[in-house]
């Protein structure tokens, strides 16, 4: 079982940074894409591990703070550097400071043209360079403690330095990245690749678009030394902080916390995941016909773990589920899917599995529901369901798997569901069909059904989003979750 | 901040363009020489000794406390422009000469005072060269340094670039352990080089240097243009 470390970053560029010795990492993308997020999560996931140096060129501190505001909770391990700006007395006698130095640019006079400060003079040979020195003296104040230095950005901080970004970033990759074995993050706030030569691991982040809607995508170019077992993440940047996402459905997830049923909401049917209600604005209307198709590529797992937490969650409120399981699955291992969630005496008596009668052979289970294969509409009667879910509540699930019910009717079995479909309505309950790209059904279901769900796979991670309603990518991971299933969706931002 | 590590009982041009800093560059060398307890001569000829030491405190020197146990001022200023004053400011630490021949008697009265090898600057050449005929400070130059280098220690004698003829910069630089040019490149950025230092391998590279503020405090506004 995967144990949810609360990494944020990919777990390649944590491994990177904590291999021995120093290391640098290139950072770059456009102009809004996550790039000081990034760099910010990176400084937050090391912290348990080395204290962290961050220099922002552009960003005032302020600003940054009102951007990022769990930064503040961080102080002790970022260290801002104070670019101090003159200060002047107002009408009133009270000191205000001034922020004239872009100003000052545009009239083509430098501040240090006009200003000069007080204190002891000295002759440096070499350069003035003082951000850069002083850059250098913190990271020798903390030796031979490793410090991650994060420079954000490096053609800002070369710009002022009237310097190329090469000679830049070669001297800082010799000095603190050789010399002092400190890591150290580079940001570029260009997408292009010409320094990448020059550091010892490379990250583009980008904004891309999926069917109209927003992604953002960690690419990993180069990690040296660091095996890259996933080389693209979608990640995003919820609540000011990036989030990216990983491989979780290849990995033997298993949840451990007993089911607890997710309550109603107002007047709408829980979809028994909590951000599935929340996709859809609090849960299923009574009465609903859902749609969720399944693109190319979804594994299996996750069209599984769907129907189980769906299921899982009726049962637990002792309602009344017709279930037709994705892929002909058999009725003995479906069940045992959903009763590892929920008592199994529950899921006998609330729970029926349309079977063909003549398939059923001696091997009777209380959950089977005999059918005779050749109408779906007589065998799927409402008078034959609350028959087989006599003591359950309402509203009753029909979750269909439209693989299995094709396999079984043939492909234009939606000619006669239409009967099904409107008894489910008419009484409140909720239909749920869930769909695989070869489905001969799904145009058909699509324009009766109210709600439309399609789960898609980027890269490496499945995605749900809405078409009808209308929604935004939510990435789907698993993670142990108090109420409800171990499904956890979270926006793509 | 600077240190200078030029080579024991040597003498050292210091050959710099107008506005580039000298005196400050001098002075530097004089902060890191009282730094590390060595006695320092300096022979005010463009400055008076007040105005060199209100730049010896811009650069963090405490004056006071050092005037006359490891620095001495040998004040010809004064008596070139006619300025001088019946009672010197600085009793024992300013010493006022009245003629060339003064600078070697008093740098050889220190001497035998503090029994310590000095680092004597002379800040600077040009101005005697304006009293005296090139050859009499050629001359000087040549005499002061080989008495230096054999009993006093080190010397450091500025002069400023392009005001003199090349014959007797080119004759001064020969008569030098080693030159330091001090020069404004293209871009009015100043830049230094030792050409060479007896003894040294040297490079011909031109470095950046600048005389900067270290301390932060209530910036002056130089050009109000608000």
């Amino acid at each position: 079982m995967i144990k949810d470390v609360g990494l944020r970053i990919p777990q390649e560029v944590y491994t990177f940074f904590t291999n021995p010795g120093g290391h640098s990492l290139i950072l770059r993308g456009n102009a809004g894409a996550g790039k000081t997020t990034f760099a910010l999560q990176t400084i937050e996931d090391l912290s348990a591990i080395e204290k962290s140096c961050y220099y922002p060129t552009r960003v005032s501190d302020a600003s940054l703070f009102s951007q990022f505001p769990w930064l503040s909770g961080k102080l002790d391990q970022l260290l801002v550097l104070d670019r101090g700006n003159p200060k002047k007395s107002n009408s009133l006698g009270q000191v205000i400071e001034l922020h004239r130095e872009a100003l000052g640019t545009l009239k083509g006079i430098s501040p240090s043209h006009s200003v000069a400060a007080k204190g002891h003079m000295q002759v440096s040979i070499g350069k003035d360079l003082g951000e850069i020195e002083t850059i250098y003296d913190v990271i020798e104040e903390r030796l031979p403690e490793r410090t991650l230095l994060v420079i954000d950005s490096l053609d800002a901080l070369a710009e002022r330095n009237n310097m190329s970004c090469v000679k830049l970033l070669t001297a800082i990759q010799k000095d603190i990245v050789e010399g002092y074995h400190s890591n150290v993050l580079f940001v570029l706030e260009s997408p292009e690749q010409q320094l990448d030569y020059l550091g010892d691991g490379v990250i583009k982040i980008s904004l891309g678009e999926y069917q109209r809607r927003r992604t953002r995508e960690i690419e990993i170019l180069k990690l040296r030394g660091t095996e890259i077992r996933q080389p693209r993440y979608l990640c995003t940047l919820k609540g000011g902080k990036l989030q990216s996402f990983g491989y979780w459905w290849e990995r033997n997830f298993q949840a451990s916390i007993p089911w607890t049923a997710v309550p109603d909401k107002d007047a709408h049917v829980t979809t028994g995941i909590k951000g599935l209600d929340d996709l859809l604005l609090g849960g299923l209307e009574r009465g609903a016909v859902v749609l969720i198709e399944l693109g190319p590529g979804v594994p299996l797992s996750v069209a599984g773990t769907i129907e189980a937490s769906i299921v899982a969650n009726f049962v637990a409120q002792n309602r009344g589920v017709i279930w037709m399981p994705l892929r002909k699955t058999s009725v003995e291992s479906a069940r045992g899917r959903v009763v590892s969630m929920v008592p199994p005496e529950s899921f006998d008596k609330f729970v029926r599995i349309p079977e063909l009668a003549t398939n059923m052979g001696s091997s009777r289970s209380q959950s089977m529901m005999p059918i005779e294969g050749s109408n779906v509409g007589s065998d799927l009667k409402w008078q034959n369901i609350t028959y087989a879910l006599q003591g359950a509540e309402s509203p009753f699930l029909s979750l269909i798997g439209f693989d299995t019910l094709e396999s079984i009717y043939g492909a234009g079995v939606m000619e006669h569901m239409i009967d099904h479909l409107a008894a489910m309505r008419r009484n409140k309950g909720v239909f749920v069909g869930i769909v695989s790209s070869s489905s001969s059904s799904t145009q058909r279901l699509a324009d009766l059904s109210t709600v439309d769900l399609r789960i898609e796979r980027i890269g490496g991670t499945v995605v749900i989003y809405g078409e009808e309603p209308f929604t935004e990518c939510h990435a789907m991971a698993l993670k142990e979750q108090e109420q409800g299933g171990s499904i956890c969706l979270t926006p793509i931002v | 901040m600077m240190k200078a590590s030029f080579p024991d009982q040597s003498c050292v041009l210091m050959v710099g363009s107008p506005g580039i800093g000298l005196l400050e560059f001098n002075v530097s060398l004089v902060k890191s020489y009282l730094e590390r307890d060595d006695v320092v001569i300096f022979v005010a000829l463009d400055n008076s000794p007040d105005d060199v030491i209100k730049t010896m405190n811009a650069f963090g020197l405490e004056t006071d406390k050092l005037l006359g146990k490891s620095l001495f001022f040998l004040d010809y200023n004064s008596s070139l422009l006619g300025t001088r004053e019946e009672k010197p400011t600085h009793t024992g630490g300013v010493r006022t000469i009245n003629d060339i021949e003064g600078i070697m008697f008093n740098i050889g009265s220190i001497f035998e005072e503090t029994k310590k090898r000095s680092r004597i600057f002379i800040y600077s050449l040009s101005t005697l060269f304006l009293y005296n005929q090139a050859n009499v400070v050629l001359k000087f130059f040549q005499i002061s340094n080989s008495k230096i280098r054999a009993s006093y220690g080190t010397s450091i004698i500025s002069v400023h670039d392009g005001v003199h003829d090349e014959r007797t910069v080119n004759h001064l630089m020969a008569i030098a352990d080693g030159v330091v040019e001090l020069h404004f490149d293209e871009d009015m950025n100043k830049m230094m080089r030792i050409r060479n230092m007896r003894g040294c391998s040297t490079s011909a590279q031109w470095i950046p240097f600048e005389i900067r503020t270290v301390d932060k405090g209530e910036p002056v506004q130089l050009l109000e243009w608000t």
